[in-house]
């Protein structure tokens, strides 16, 4: 009978049959009632008598419970037989029967990293850790007011790299672990929130997660197959606790604006025009035209500009920030709920840019009896955002923040925009105040994360969990751009969009998992269990253009005399995978983890459908051993090594299969759609395989107060997937091709001290630090170079073996022809006051030949220094992040400083080359409408140090004292404010140098014209009843 | 405790029970290779696709209003340019092509790409389910005709290419080395000699392929091969004998005046031979926006570029009675400002051949560019005949009249041309003052090893030729008789050898 009922669990639920009739086959116990209480006092110290605050104190086998205050006191309510549970992380938990006035003593572990880590497919005792696993915790998190979690994991774990490459409101993140494994796949670590692999971080408020696990090495990731080679990252949200109801809030409002320190000088109006006046007589005998008579609009009667205008004063402003995060918990020892709620409405500095998210959680845990339990998250976001921003290289905001006029007016006399079209031979670019008003480019997203799950016990220590998860994603772009926005719609009079996007992620995934002691010393974990995934994607869009009035915007695209063609996507994969773990440990002193993955994936060949990803990993804690005890001053000391193998599965969809192309034609006036070639099939497309070596040391000083984990990893990832060039003789340009080899190796140092640990003073410091080399060993069949985007003016990035990603390519700009060099200048062409480029393989021309590898993109070493000091009531932290050996091509230097007169320039093209200022790199200022010709080329020049030291973070805090709580009735209320981005040091003279204005995969440090970055100052509450 | 080791191992095995079919997905957007071909709308739809790449050439490839189109007539060195950052341009200006220029491996890549499609089509076509013999023929007419066209233009641009008449089946062993020129040209005639035994139409005003399109490439074929460097020279007769057949069939005529030639609203009809062909919403180009003199107001169009204007030293070649040199004959050197009408703009002489008062209003290109065009047959026949009968015969002179007659200027007899040269000169001449600016110029340099020289009005030798700005800095060598082969293109096959001069 019991053979028959546990059967029918797991078939039920692999069958995804209704379950709810097993369920009833044993009685719940109900809530028992207690009687007789009565209050109960006492205080929580650690051995060296002071308070610890924020012990749980529970009632055994009740759900009744309570934490301890500031002064590690508690009071409850209980019975007299009643026996407490005293626990705290880090911390053996006690057991002691409730008497008067208790006084405890909580020792520190003796494994003193006892708490749980989380590991794919189960969780983990710290010590019992054979990986490079770094674990963030809640409090972390929640330091920094970031409406993105990503932004809170900035600095936080060594190895793990989040840039935030734009000022957008909502940022614009890219983050990876330890270097870049991929060229054509993605480079992003693989998120997993409660289970559920891919799912987005981003959605999450940051109020709602409980921990964040970063899994650096193979022998954590492996577990994740072929998407675990870019790191893996695993986020727990907040559940309910067993306990009495805990209902907080946490509440900021805040400003941001443009530091006067990084306004970018632009040219003011005078000097704009003696710049212009000396481009006329760039040729000789040419005038300025009398811009008085041509352009009243602009130029008084003696040819001085009326206006003169500062475009990044008048197109950004002072922008608001208010964020509310509620939560409530709470529950039984039989049931756990967790409901959450919140709110952030973020201005961005540059006008009618704003970031504004909506999010609602649930978690509820039910322990059905002895051998069920059964757990639900569901959790809601919806994001709005506009940003009228997009389309670097075009004319848009960004760049003519720098590019307008200063001699235009923002409005004209009679109301009109002002624009550069008004002053003669220019671009004739907007206004970006016109820009950003009449420019909508609006994303709303819409978000679900679901997660079912039961766990059963089938014997002790023996555990089957079976889980059902899905995403669901509804993205929408609705846009307009307005009927006298030049260069952006005014020729089409108007142009409306509305794209959708909706993604349906179903995951089914089933382990067991068992665990067991054998004669004392020999610990053994082990799991087993399958996974399917399955993924849909549609897309819809529709564009209009001709519109009579800009009243309808995007909400009525039938008004518009020109409908352009509809179009629709769809896209889809599927993944099924073994995987498994055996985790042995021998008396607490040896340990080994093997894990085993097999993964299936639709998106590769009919000839690798399947890969292997194994890995292994041994530890040693010398610190147990024997030999060990004396030295008291160590209290951990563990060695660990790990190999492993994972994969990146992430290249677009059906790749491996030919497709035919879309082409169209026109017969008679009429459309005819041409089917031709398309994609050519590739039946051995596979994943890309990385093999990471890791070899690290933790260890604790002084009771654990002092730890510094160290780590040294080598990865080589082989079989990249590239898009690789064919002879276009074939008619195809590419084919994705499992071809060349990369490396990255790194060191990771982190350093944890409690420096000062006293009952009104404590102050800890956290300093993170990583140092990561990549080289490409092999690439396509001949070491070919590979030139890759972003493209402007030329391919700015090359793939060269022996260099690393992310190199940028172009020619080295010695300065300029000086008149003394007018008859060598002249053998390339080029005249005194032209620039002057090397030749580097002396053939006499500038061809692309000369092209050499200009910089990269990649920082030397990065690191973050974070302090946390409490005195009494007030807590007072900061985050200082720092980054070294970075380069940023900036490309505005193409259009603000190499070429002038079609819209403004630099202050700096005042040092431009004339007769009398011979020794500078700026040529001659020329005006382009008359074709006098700028040198346009990627080159050295545009290659700036981009490392940086900034002050990411700064919170001062007051929690009230407990005299003040009694009197409001509250458990907690704290103050804070914050500043972020207080302080820049760096010698990047763009808006900032964590940036990248493009989407390409080694775009990292590749800015043209971005969105400028807030300082910013927030006061907040955070409030406990 | 044995139940417990049944249900591990039940368990177990249920857990590990993938099936296979799991990852198979199918796509829902687009046909493999292996699902199309296979129902009778897919054969006009595989017809169409060979087509569509006639388009590449007149899109922008770069920022700076770059486009394949310029590299043709920068090439002539007939040409100024407004815009200074367009470096693509203004390598072949300065007659310092690199082989990096985005030009050359756009002409390349996009006519391989339209010469793939056609591989695939005339191996596809017969196959395709209820589709009528007669259908099925016409349809290969056209195919082979665009991919006689593709190459004859890729074997002019770059000179021995690879010669690919077989679809692709693997991204394996795709690299080829260069064909003999000669065996181009025999695919080329035998492609047209396909095409003109099918079931085409002698004409027709679709914008398809006719069969007097395939005769009128035909000529210029045999022309171009009696030309540098095959030097084939009975191909001369041939030449002739094709463009006799185009002119006696009466199927085309010269427009009556060159508005009529310019207007946007003559399709496929009249002079138009072979277009490539444009619709509001469905193909649009940029040429006009393109051509406007730069910034001027104009126009409506938000960029108004001023890519390229006529050197005015290719303006002082022509008779000052030339209806095509005179204000909006050919070009225009003034117009009303967009902003007020009153207010006249004026500005060095730009081409008005193409310009298209239809798009001034919506914006959007759609005039139909010429890629055959009755004055160029005209002239081939001239041209032709001079050269098979070593003297012009009366036809020859009256298709060269014809075309000069249209431009307002006097009718010549046979003893105005003293010698077979002068005749030959002289339809040289007008072939650069009627096709200027249409992508032809180049093919006529390249194929006669001379050039217009402008300065001094005559024809010239093109190596050695000083091109007429630059104070002397630019000159024609061997080098520019061809192209760059693409370097993006020598980097992946490692059979291609460079052009001379190039490397």
């Amino acid at each position: 009978m019991e053979f028959t009922r546990m059967m029918a669990l797991p078939i039920a639920l692999l069958t995804f049959l209704p379950f709810s009739t097993v369920l009833k086959a044993e009685n719940d116990v109900a809530f028992m009632v207690q009687q007789n209480k009565k209050s109960v006092v006492g205080v929580v110290v650690d051995v060296a008598g002071l308070p610890l605050i924020g012990v749980n104190v529970g009632v055994k086998g009740t759900s009744e419970g309570t934490i301890t205050d500031l002064d590690g006191k508690f009071n409850l309510n209980v019975s007299p037989q009643s026996v407490l549970v005293i626990s705290y992380i880090g911390y053996k938990t006690v057991e002691i029967p409730v008497k008067e006035n208790l006084r405890v003593i909580l020792e520190e572990d003796s494994q003193a990293l006892d708490e749980v880590v989380v590991i794919g497919y189960g969780s983990i005792k710290k010590s019992d850790l054979t990986g490079s696993v770094a674990n963030v915790s809640s409090e972390k998190i929640l330091e920094k007011n970031s409406t993105n979690p990503l932004g809170a994991l900035q600095g936080k774990v060594a190895g793990f790299t989040v840039n935030n490459n734009s000022g957008l409101p909502g940022g614009n993140f890219k983050v990876n672990i330890r270097g870049y494994n991929s060229i054509n796949a993605t480079n992003d670590p693989l998120f997993v929130i409660d289970g559920v692999i891919g799912a987005d971080f981003g959605m999450l408020n940051p109020s709602d997660i409980e921990s964040v696990d970063v899994l650096k090495d193979a022998s954590s990731t492996a577990i994740y197959g072929a998407r675990g080679a870019n790191g893996v990252i695993l986020v727990t949200t907040k559940k309910g606790k067993s306990g009495s109801a805990r209902v907080s809030y946490n509440g900021s409002v805040g400003i941001g604006y443009l530091p006067a320190d990084r306004k970018i000088d632009v040219l003011n109006s005078a000097q704009y025009m003696d710049m212009e006046r000396q481009a006329w007589s760039y040729k000789e005998g040419r005038q300025m035209p009398d811009y008085a008579k041509l352009e009243p609009g602009l130029f008084h009667p003696d040819g001085t500009p009326i206006y003169d205008t500062d475009w990044q004063d008048e197109a950004t402003r002072t922008a608001i920030t208010t964020s509310h995060a509620l939560a409530i918990t709470g529950g039984t020892d039989k049931l756990t709920s967790s409901l959450s709620l919140g709110y952030d409405n973020n201005q961005g500095i540059l006008l009618t840019t704003y970031f504004n998210k909506y999010t609602a959680k649930l978690s509820n845990s039910y322990q059905v009896n002895n051998w069920l339990k059964a757990d639900m998250n569901l959790a809601i976001m919806h994001t709005e955002k506009n940003d009228p921003t997009e389309g670097a290289g075009g004319l848009n905001a960004p760049r003519m923040l720098l590019e307008a006029l200063p001699i235009i007016p923002v409005y004209q006399t009679d109301g009109s925009w002002g624009t550069n079209a008004q002053h003669q031979g220019t671009e004739g670019g907007e206004n970006p105040v016109n820009l950003l008003t009449n420019m909508i480019n609006k994303y709303t997203n819409t978000k679900g994360l679901g997660d079912f799950n039961i766990t059963l016990t089938l014997a002790k220590g023996l555990e089957l969990k079976s889980s059902f998860s899905s995403q669901i994603s509804w993205l929408k772009n609705d846009r307009y751009n307005g009927r006298n926005l030049s260069a952006v719609a005014k020729d089409q009079k108007g142009i409306a969009s509305i794209a959708t996007e909706r993604t349906i992620y179903l995951q089914n995934e089933n382990y067991l998992s068992y665990s067991h002691v054998f004669n004392k010393v020999h610990s053994l974990n082990a799991m087993v269990g399958a996974s399917w995934n399955k993924n849909d994607l549609e897309k819809v869009r529709a564009e209009s253009q001709g519109f009579s009035d800009d009243f309808y915007l995007y909400h009525n695209l039938g008004v518009g005399s020109n409908p352009r063609p509809g179009s629709s996507d769809w896209d889809g994969w599927r993944m099924n995978s073994y995987f498994g773990r055996v985790n042995y440990v021998y008396d607490n002193r040896y340990l080994a983890t093997v894990t085993f993955r097999m993964d299936g994936s639709s998106r590769f060949g009919k000839n690798n459908k399947y890969a292997s990803f194994p890995s292994a990993a041994l530890a040693w804690r010398v610190s147990e051993e024997g030999f060990m005890k004396s030295v008291s001053f160590i209290s951990n000391l563990k060695l660990r090594t790990s190999y492993g193998m994972t994969g990146n599965d992430a290249i677009p969809n059906f790749r491996a299969i030919s497709a035919t192309g879309n082409y169209t034609t026109v017969f008679d006036g009429n459309r005819y759609n041409g089917i031709g070639l398309g994609r050519i099939p590739n039946p051995d497309l596979k994943w890309e395989r990385t093999g990471q070596f890791d070899v690290g040391v933790d260890l604790g000083l002084f009771n654990n107060r002092l730890n510094i984990a160290f780590d040294y990893y080598y990865k080589k990832t082989q079989d990249l997937l590239l898009e690789a060039p064919v002879a276009s003789t074939s008619g195809y340009t590419s084919v994705m091709k499992n071809i060349g080899n990369l490396e990255n190796k790194g060191v990771e140092l982190t350093i944890n001290a409690e420096a000062i640990r006293t009952k009104d003073f404590s102050w800890s410091l956290d300093f993170i630090l990583s140092s990561n080399r990549n080289k490409i060993l092999k690439l396509g069949t001949n070491n070919e170079d590979i030139y890759m985007g972003p493209y402007f003016l030329d391919a700015t990035n090359i793939l060269r073996v022996g260099e690393a990603v992310n190199s940028y390519v172009g020619y080295v700009r010695l300065g300029t022809w000086g008149t003394a060099e007018a008859a060598e200048a002249a053998k390339f062409g080029k005249k005194p006051g032209d620039l002057k480029f090397e030749d580097l393989n002396k053939d006499g021309k500038i061809d692309a030949e000369d092209r050499t590898i200009i910089g990269n993109g990649l920082p030397k070493f990065e690191g973050n220094l974070s302090s946390s000091m409490r005195y009494k009531n007030f807590d007072f932290s900061f985050d200082i992040a720092f980054r070294s050996g970075n380069d940023i091509m900036r490309l505005d230097y193409a259009t603000v400083e190499d070429r002038q007169t079609l819209s403004n320039s630099l202050t700096t093209v005042m040092n431009a080359w004339t007769p009398s200022n011979q020794n500078t790199n700026i040529a001659s200022v020329r005006v382009d409408s008359q074709g006098d010709g700028s040198e346009l080329k990627l080159n050295s020049h545009y290659i700036e140090d981009g490392s940086f030291i900034r002050g990411s973070n700064l919170v001062f805090g007051y929690s009230f004292g407990d005299n003040v709580l009694k009197a409001i009735k509250l458990q907690k209320l704290r103050v804070y404010v914050n500043a972020q981005n207080f302080f820049l040091l760096t010698k990047y003279k763009g808006y900032d140098p964590e940036t990248t204005t493009y989407g390409d995969t080694f775009a990292q440090g590749v800015e043209f014209f971005n969105y400028p970055k807030a300082r910013s100052f927030n006061f907040g509450v955070n409030v406990v009843f | 405790m044995k139940n417990k080791f049944l249900y591990l191992i039940g368990s177990a095995s249920l857990l590990l029970s993938g099936c296979d079919s799991y990852l198979d997905v199918s796509p829902k957007t687009f046909f493999t290779t292996e699902t199309f071909y296979t129902q009778p709308e897919h054969a006009q739809q595989a017809v169409s696709a060979c087509y569509d790449l006639l388009h590449r050439p007149y899109r922008g490839v770069a920022t700076y209003g770059e486009s394949p189109f310029f590299m043709l007539e920068f090439a002539t060195g007939m040409c100024d340019t407004s815009v200074g950052q367009a470096s693509y341009s203004a390598e072949f200006r300065e007659a310092n092509a690199s082989e990096d220029n985005l030009y050359a491996w756009d002409w390349w890549q996009s006519y391989y790409q339209g010469i793939e499609n056609c591989n695939i089509a005339l191996s596809k076509l017969p196959g395709v389910p209820g589709v009528s013999q007669s259908e099925v023929s016409q349809y290969m007419g056209e195919v082979y005709f665009l991919r006689a066209y593709y190459y004859f233009i890729l074997t002019q641009l770059y000179g021995d290419i690879p010669l690919k008449i077989n679809p692709t089946e693997s991204a394996e062993n795709v690299n080829m080395p260069r064909t003999a020129l000669a065996e181009v040209y025999k695919q080329i005639e035998s492609d047209l000699l396909e095409a003109e035994k099918s079931s085409l139409p002698n004409t027709s005003t679709s914008g398809k392929v006719t069969k007097g399109a395939v005769k009128s490439l035909l000529s210029k074929v045999y022309l171009t091969m009696a030309g540098y460097p095959l030097q084939n020279k009975e191909m001369y007769a041939k030449s002739a004998a094709k463009a006799k057949e185009v002119i006696d069939n009466g199927w085309y005529d010269l427009f009556q005046t060159l508005d009529d030639l310019r207007s946007s609203k003559n399709r496929n009809n009249v002079e138009h031979i072979f277009c490539t062909q444009y619709a509001i919403g469905i193909a649009e180009h940029a040429l006009q926006d393109w051509l406007l003199p730069r910034y001027s107001r104009i126009s409506n169009f938000s960029n108004e570029y001023g890519c390229f204007y006529p050197n005015t030293a290719f303006l002082t070649t022509y008779d000052p009675a030339d209806k095509r040199v005179r204000e909006k004959g050919f070009f225009y050197s003034s117009y009303p400002s967009v902003d007020d009408p009153d207010k006249i703009v004026e500005f060095p002489p730009h081409l008005y051949k193409f310009f298209d008062e239809e798009a001034m209003a919506t914006l959007k290109g759609t005039r139909n560019y010429d890629n055959l065009r009755y004055a160029d047959v005209l002239l081939i026949y001239a041209e032709a005949q001079n050269e098979a009968d070593g003297a012009p015969n009366s036809q020859a002179i009256e298709c060269y009249n014809k075309v000069r007659q249209r431009a307002g200027l006097g009718a010549s007899s046979i003893s105005d041309f003293g010698s077979q040269n002068a005749f030959r000169e002289a339809v040289w001449k007008e072939r650069y003052w009627e096709l200027c600016f249409e992508n032809q110029n180049w093919f006529d340099m390249a194929r006669t090893r001379k050039v217009f020289n402008l300065k001094e009005n005559k024809i010239s030798d093109f190596v050695g030729y000083v091109l007429p700005y630059g104070d002397g800095a630019f000159k024609f060598t061997e080098k520019q008789l061809l192209f760059p082969v693409p370097l993006r293109e020598r980097q992946t096959n490692s059979e291609l050898t460079q052009n001379p001069g190039y490397k």
